[in-house]
């Protein structure tokens, strides 16, 4: 309990250095003490949007990780390996190269095109992930397979009739906030904390299902409840990240397995402890994408790979022989 | 000296005058192929009389046209420049034979070409299947000014069009002329170039745009990216305060809701509404340059008398 309780305070601790850092830094020098006009309409308007989107897109990329590596019990599970990614990727591809727009007023044709093609992927992996109305988790990640190799398929045909787009598509599948107000960080901030009361419902469940769904069954539990709710969950959370700040890669597979590490595999622990280090990573990755390469920015998603590729080919050679890879 | 060792001798001496005589620009009128060196590095030998040319490149094509458009015989789906070209296409006397990225071998060598030109290192995925064909394949990849002012030069002795090229190059330096002349009192005005809106994508330092930018009489705001081009956010337009905000045009619809969005009304320009557009064909790389520089300088001073 000790640990928990040190854990709680050190990534609020954590949260907030990066919350003030990320508000602190940007090209405009501000005074806290002699707001200007322009100055408040850029901490309020720009800075605050942009951080609290980078926390609750990394909170939520973290958190679903976090549920598909639990649900499938395979630490390579994320929404790229199960096609949401790529589903998200085909929408902001046709709304960039056939300039579709979109029909609510709040979002860019991009974000909304993206949402919809993560929701039509995730349709299309259960629908042919089960088989008279029941489906099992290998099945769904064959099925996820299948389809986000199909719908990266078209996105490749998509990418060969753009022109001028192209440079615009290429940053969006890199990801990033430098256009983030809040039209978009609403989304985000409303909906990510609402996902994540629905996964602590069923987080007690979800650790009975680790020990294996026959066993979880006979405890009384309603697997198929909880699989479907937790795919959905994490799916949805997917889907608003990338309508949010387009394709960021590793945030979902390396911070629930780092906090897995240090405070175990308790769903009821990890899934609040991801939540809130996979934020304050991306608003971190965020912070020094908008720095380095000033006034230009590096897209995010190059930061966070950066930092998550070593470590996942790290966890690839230590998880060797465990899960028979 | 034994009669073998004197006919090794006469070879040698006779293969090191022919590639004296084929080597470089000023060969003779006598030989069939003449090597030029394109920018890539490689030695090319092309044949005296190129008559059926494939261009992989919208730029190399509108080249080849402005010296002899009868001679461009495969250009690509992106080919917009000069009308000429456009009505040759239409007529079908210019084969399509793909984009920069995805053009088809099979049609290339269709066309049976006596000369193909390439970008730099991005075609030649495309062009070494070609070489090894045995056609001559010539990269012409200028990165700023001076190596399009070059590249059209060789272009115009390749095609034996040496003067044309020269005329036209003396025409256009002599409009540049008039135009410094007439616009030399104009004080520089800071100006934002925006390419793609989200992202936020403008120029920086090593771009064609950031060029035609300086030369019309604007400060790119963003001269000092070490890029061509790269993301930024609106911040950074804040803190430079351009006083004038040039649009590609398909952004139109994103111009007019910048007023409407916080942080824009910030900016000098926004406020005084020098927001103007500009076809981003003004701004491709051309020996034509000036056309854009003129649109340019409209956008950031009204029109040149």
């Amino acid at each position: 309990m000790r640990r928990i309780f040190w854990g709680w305070l050190i990534l609020f601790f954590f949260l907030l250095v990066s919350l003030f850092v990320a508000l602190g830094t940007g090209p405009v020098k501000i005074s806290i003490l002699a707001l200007s006009p322009r100055d408040q309409t850029i901490l309020l308007h720009l800075r605050l949007p942009r951080a609290l989107s980078s926390f609750f897109v990394g909170a939520g990329l973290a958190l679903s990780g976090a549920i598909f590596q639990g649900l499938f019990r395979n630490p390579l599970a994320d929404s790229y390996l199960l096609g949401i990614s790529s589903g998200a990727s085909l929408g902001a591809a046709a709304a960039l190269i056939l300039g579709f727009t979109s029909p609510v007023a709040m979002f860019t044709g991009v974000s909304f095109f993206s949402f919809l093609g993560s929701l039509l992927a995730l349709s299309l992996v259960f629908y042919f992930g089960s088989r008279e109305g029941s489906f099992s988790v290998f099945r769904l990640l064959l099925s996820g397979l299948g389809v986000g190799l199909f719908f990266s398929s078209l996105v490749a045909i998509l990418m060969i009739m753009a022109e001028e787009e192209l440079k615009a598509l290429i940053f969006f599948f890199m990801g990033g906030f430098s256009s983030s107000t809040w039209d978009s960080a609403w989304v985000a901030v409303t909906l990510v904390p609402a996902s994540l009361a629905i996964a602590l419902c069923y987080s007690r469940e979800l650790n009975v299902l680790l020990l294996g769904e026959e066993t979880a069954q006979s405890s009384g539990v309603n697997t198929r409840f909880i699989q479907v709710t937790y795919a959905l969950v994490a799916a949805f959370l997917t889907s608003i990240s990338v309508s949010v700040a387009g394709l960021i890669g590793f945030v979902g597979l390396i911070v629930p397995h780092v906090v897995r590490m240090i405070f175990g595999a308790d769903h009821r622990i990890l899934l609040p402890f991801t939540f809130l280090a996979g934020g304050t990573f991306l608003i971190l990755c965020d912070t020094i994408a908008k720095a380095v390469l000033a006034p230009s920015e590096l897209p995010v998603g190059v930061v966070t790979s950066l930092f998550g590729a070593p470590f996942f080919l790290y966890l690839l050679r230590r998880e060797r022989g465990e899960y028979g890879l | 000296m034994s009669l073998p060792s004197r006919i090794l001798a006469a070879g040698v001496a006779a293969a090191t005058l022919l590639s004296l005589f084929s080597s470089g620009r000023a060969s003779s009128p006598l030989l069939k192929e003449r090597t030029f060196a394109d920018d890539l590095g490689y030695a090319v030998r092309i044949q005296r009389s190129v008559k059926r040319i494939v261009s992989l490149l919208p730029s190399n094509s509108e080249m080849v046209c402005l010296l002899d458009c009868e001679r461009l015989k495969g250009g690509t789906r992106y080919d917009r420049f000069p009308e000429e070209l456009v009505r040759r296409v239409k007529e079908k006397k210019i084969e399509i034979v793909g984009g920069g990225f995805d053009p088809s071998l099979e049609k290339i060598v269709g066309v049976g070409p006596d000369l193909i030109l390439v970008n730099g290192p991005s075609q030649q995925r495309v062009a070494l299947p070609l070489k090894r064909m045995g056609f001559p394949v010539f990269s012409l990849y200028p990165r700023e000014m001076d190596g399009i002012r070059r590249d059209f030069l060789i272009l115009g002795e390749i095609l034996d069009r040496g003067e044309k090229a020269r005329r036209i190059l003396a025409g256009v330096e002599t409009d540049l002329e008039n135009f410094r002349r007439k616009t030399r009192r104009n004080v520089k005005r800071r100006v934002y170039l925006q390419t793609w809106p989200e992202p936020m994508i403008t120029v920086g330092k090593n771009s064609m745009s950031q060029w035609i930018l300086e030369l019309a009489g604007g400060i790119n705001i963003f001269g000092d990216m070490p890029f061509d081009s790269g993301k930024i956010s609106l911040e950074w337009v804040i803190q430079r305060n351009p006083e004038v905000l040039i649009f590609v045009d398909s952004q139109r619809e994103f111009a007019e809701r910048i007023r409407k969005l916080p942080g824009w009304r910030e900016i000098d320009g926004v406020k005084k509404n020098q927001v103007c557009f500009i076809e981003a064909v003004y701004l491709r790389r051309t020996v034509l340059f000036l056309d854009g520089v003129k649109r340019v300088h409209q956008c950031l001073f009204g029109a040149v008398s």
